[in-house]
């Protein structure tokens, strides 16, 4: 069978639901490994070669219609279509129609292939609003040093959805180094900034974002409290304490009902310290009268 | 024949005591015969004299009844208080005002009251030569004039009534010089009662005035009273005219001496030019400068040329001022009297009359001023006014853009370029600033230092370089080190779509091998995409990185594009063309819906 017969025999849901063959049962493969899905030792799921070999068939077509069921299909099979990463590369490096491009970013960034992200970060300058923002949120699941870089740049974009992307996307690459321009960020409004900051401050640097409690609006503030009193290696109760005694001290309606919710969500084995902190403050705020 | 005069009509200056007498002379009888001048020159070769010097005083007008005063030499100000109907005058030793049916001198100097009569009307203005005022009146009936000579005590020494419109008039030596129908000026002796000469003048006349101890008549140009008076009517007197150049509110020297000026300071009185005609000598003005105001900006102009000389920002808006020997003295809203230096436009002093004004009139006659220190280049001071961020300024800034294109330092390319790229500067001064830097063939370093600047939110940097205005200069000079910068901000987004297009058409002229990355990177992300997606002016980069493209050596990446079905089906034979080595087919012409501002939301 051609490629092209193969297309054609391939509609666009077919090709999408075999991507998703994403077995982890043994698989009879031939001794060339190819024509099915592979096991691996991790039991990892695996691409079949044909249906790669057909959905390139696709990106390759001059059919814009069969380009888009291509690329359809490898987004919808996520990380098990990385793959099919170059191919999509490709064709945004070539260039193409709107529509295509935009759906090309989606894929790769539904793909999050690290070598995707020298592509992405031209098209997060790219001059329509859809495709930067596209290619700002796929970088963040294609990471890599390109992805970091284009963070950094994109914290300086004049497109404050970009701004708001990278400065999140900064947080998610644990990016600590870049914990100065977010805070530059902050200052400039970036509010996603906050989360970014909660993420990836130290004791020291967490003290500094502390700061701005009164200054910047709560919900700025708590979105990078969050980060601070939820880390998978806890901070010392002593910090945790203090912050919840910053939020006490505001007094409002906003900080109770915060403090409740971080109560309610507070771990059971988590420190009993911070949490009786947590009771006490919540029970002196208006919010926790109720 | 003799005109008949319409003394019941015109008596609405109502005087009481008066010592002078009622003239029914041929003073004003427009049928005069024209003897070329022959009597105004007899009486030219006999008049001696003398011409007084004027009082050098700025006068202010504050509210409705305070006049406030002070010697341009500085003491303290005095303080006058009286209803004002009209602007007071201000001439040889005096200042006269009209309001609430009161006419009244004081001594310009101290304020104090002279004398005050009941009259009528509106003040036109008037001339005094230290021992008698003459004042031209406009009636209440809106039509004629009266002339009131009136002596320092008060008494009135004469006293014309005449359906003729009298300027402004001069007195010397118990002459009255008196300007009317625009045309004429009658010698009017005082003590008889009778016209002793007449001038006939070719270009409009209806001013009267002493300065520098000789006597000028004018409006538009000025003419001296010397041994040439006779020739006035040939246009071969002693006359001096301002260069006829183009300037925004298109001031003037002198407003019609018939009309009476309002009270509060008006447009005419922000918008105008100040010069001193020489006493003597070659016809001319003083140091060969002379001045021009826009509201807080006042520029030097050469007499001779009408080029610029420097130019300087007040604090508020001039209402008034006087030219004199090296300098103008010049008054503004907030009651300083500013004095500039004719030459080089710096400030050499000032005096404060103590509060806000409406209006100011100045008389500097004998005044001089000078002061040393370091004096700002044209450039420098170009760039002071240009910066104000003041629309009101905008004309006058675009007149002074235009000079700064002219001045080849690197000072004025920067500050085109900051212009340019300033989110203070208006829209109409950005677009003056692109237009001269898109013509400007020198300051390729400053062009480049600009282009390396980007867009940064977190820094600050709102707008960018002007890069297409750059881009066509930089290409013009063939300057190849612009090729790297230009494609770079061929990606950047804030960069305005008309800017990428004058950019990618830099390139083709700039571009080597080193830049073709940049370029096929653009010419890839955006030949698929059409209107309304990015705009003609992007289309046209694209056509235009094309052409780079061939001409650097990657042909075939054009020509594999030119028949792809995903290139943008408008821009496929627009890039054939390039291939075929024709012209693009359809070549960029701005729209309305191509950006010139950054596309960013």
């Amino acid at each position: 069978m051609t490629g092209e017969r193969a297309m054609r025999s391939i509609p666009a849901a077919l090709a999408s639901l075999a991507l998703l063959i994403a077995s982890t049962s043994p698989a009879t493969a031939d001794a060339k490994g190819k024509g099915t899905i592979k096991p691996r030792a991790s039991a990892a799921p695996v691409l079949d070669v044909k249906l790669s070999q057909l959905v390139v068939a696709k990106l390759a077509s001059n059919e814009a219609t069969d380009v888009l069921e291509g690329l359809t299909a490898a987004a919808a099979g996520g990380q098990i279509a990385a793959p099919l990463a170059p191919a999509i590369e490709g064709l945004l490096t070539r260039g193409t129609t709107l529509p295509l491009a935009k759906a090309a970013i989606e894929a790769l960034g539904a793909i999050g292939a690290p070598s995707s992200s020298a592509v992405l970060r031209s098209y997060v300058r790219h001059r329509v609003p859809e495709l930067r923002r596209a290619a700002a949120r796929a970088l963040g699941s294609t990471r890599g040093p390109e992805a970091l870089a284009a963070f950094r740049d994109g914290l300086r974009s004049p497109d404050g959805q970009v701004r708001g992307f990278s400065a999140t996307g900064l947080g998610n690459l644990w990016a600590a180094d870049a914990l100065p321009d977010l805070f530059l960020a902050l200052d400039h409004n970036v509010t996603e900034a906050a989360s970014s900051i909660g993420l990836l401050c130290t004791v020291e640097t967490c003290e500094k974002f502390l700061a701005r409690l009164g200054t910047l609006p709560l919900d700025v503030m708590t979105s990078g409290i969050d980060p601070i009193f939820f880390r998978p290696r806890p901070f010392p109760d002593d910090k945790l304490v203090d912050v919840i005694g910053r939020l006490r001290e505001l007094g409002s309606l906003e900080a109770g009902k915060y403090l409740a919710d971080v109560l309610g969500r507070w771990p059971a084995g988590g420190s009993k310290r911070v949490k009786q902190a947590l009771e006490s403050a919540v029970a002196s705020l208006p919010v926790g009268a109720k | 024949m003799r005109r008949a005069r319409s003394l019941v009509a015109l008596m609405t200056v109502a005087l009481v005591a008066c010592g002078g007498g009622q003239t029914h002379g041929s003073a004003f009888d427009p049928g005069w015969f024209n003897d070329d001048g022959a009597a105004v020159t007899a009486f030219q070769r006999s008049f001696k004299g003398p011409v007084l010097l004027g009082a050098d005083v700025a006068v202010g007008v504050s509210g409705n009844s305070t006049l406030v005063g002070i010697a341009l030499s500085g003491r303290k100000p005095w303080s006058f208080e009286h209803a004002l109907d009209g602007r007071p005058s201000v001439t040889g030793a005096v200042v006269v005002g009209l309001g609430a049916g009161e006419l009244f001198a004081l001594d310009a100097r101290t304020g104090t009251l002279l004398w005050k009569r009941n009259a009528g009307g509106r003040l036109r203005g008037a001339g005094d030569d230290g021992t008698t005022t003459v004042v031209s009146i406009l009636p209440t009936t809106g039509l004629g004039s009266v002339v009131l000579a009136i002596d320092h005590e008060g008494q009135v020494v004469r006293q014309i009534e005449d359906a003729a419109n009298i300027g402004i008039p001069a007195v010397a030596d118990g002459y009255a010089f008196l300007p009317w129908q625009g045309q004429y000026v009658t010698i009017y002796d005082l003590h008889a009662g009778e016209e002793k000469a007449r001038a006939l003048f070719r270009s409009a006349t209806s001013r009267a005035f002493a300065n520098g101890g000789t006597l000028f008549f004018g409006e538009n140009g000025v003419t001296r009273f010397d041994a040439s008076i006779g020739l006035a009517s040939t246009n071969k007197a002693s006359s001096v005219k301002l260069p006829d150049r183009d300037l925004p509110g298109a001031p003037r020297w002198m407003r019609p001496g018939t009309d009476t000026p309002p009270l509060a300071a008006a447009a005419f009185d922000q918008v105008r030019l100040y010069a001193r005609p020489t006493p003597s000598g070659a016809p001319g003005v003083s140091g060969g400068r002379y001045a021009a105001t826009y509201f807080r900006v006042t520029i030097g102009l050469d007499a001779a040329s009408g080029s610029l000389a420097w130019a300087h920002a007040h604090d508020a808006e001039i209402l008034g001022g006087a030219a004199y020997d090296g300098g103008f003295a010049l008054c503004d809203g907030k009651g300083a009297v500013t004095f500039l230096d004719a030459r080089s436009g710096r400030v050499t002093g000032h005096v404060d009359l103590g509060k806000p004004l409406t209006a100011c009139v100045v008389q500097a006659d004998a005044f001089t001023h000078s002061a040393t220190g370091p004096t700002p280049s044209l450039t420098e001071q170009i760039a002071d006014v240009a910066r104000l961020p003041d629309a009101d300024l905008v004309p006058m800034q675009q007149v002074l853009l235009q000079e700064l294109a002219k001045i080849d330092s690197p000072l004025a390319t920067t500050t085109l370029i900051d212009l340019a790229s300033s989110d203070r500067t208006a829209p109409a001064l950005i677009e003056a600033a692109r237009t001269a830097l898109s013509a400007r063939r020198t300051g390729a370093d400053e062009m480049l230092a600009a282009l390396s600047r980007r867009y940064d939110y977190l820094a600050g940097v709102l707008r960018p370089p002007p890069v297409g205005p750059l881009a066509d200069a930089l290409a013009a000079m063939k300057d190849r080190r612009a090729a790297p910068v230009l494609a770079a901000h061929l990606g950047d987004p804030a960069t305005p779509s008309d800017d990428v297009r004058r950019a990618a058409a830099a390139l083709i002229e700039l571009g080597g091998k080193s830049e073709i990355e940049p370029i096929r990177s653009f010419f890839a992300r955006y030949r698929g995409l059409g209107e309304p997606e990015v705009d003609g002016a992007v289309q046209a980069a694209v056509v235009s990185c094309a052409a780079a493209l061939i001409k650097i050596g990657a042909r075939e990446l054009v020509a594999g594009a030119a028949t792809d079905p995903f290139t943008n089906v408008a821009l496929r034979p627009r890039l054939a063309a390039i291939l075929a080595g024709k012209p693009d087919p359809s070549p960029w012409k701005k729209s309305p819906g191509d950006k010139t501002a950054s596309s960013m939301p």
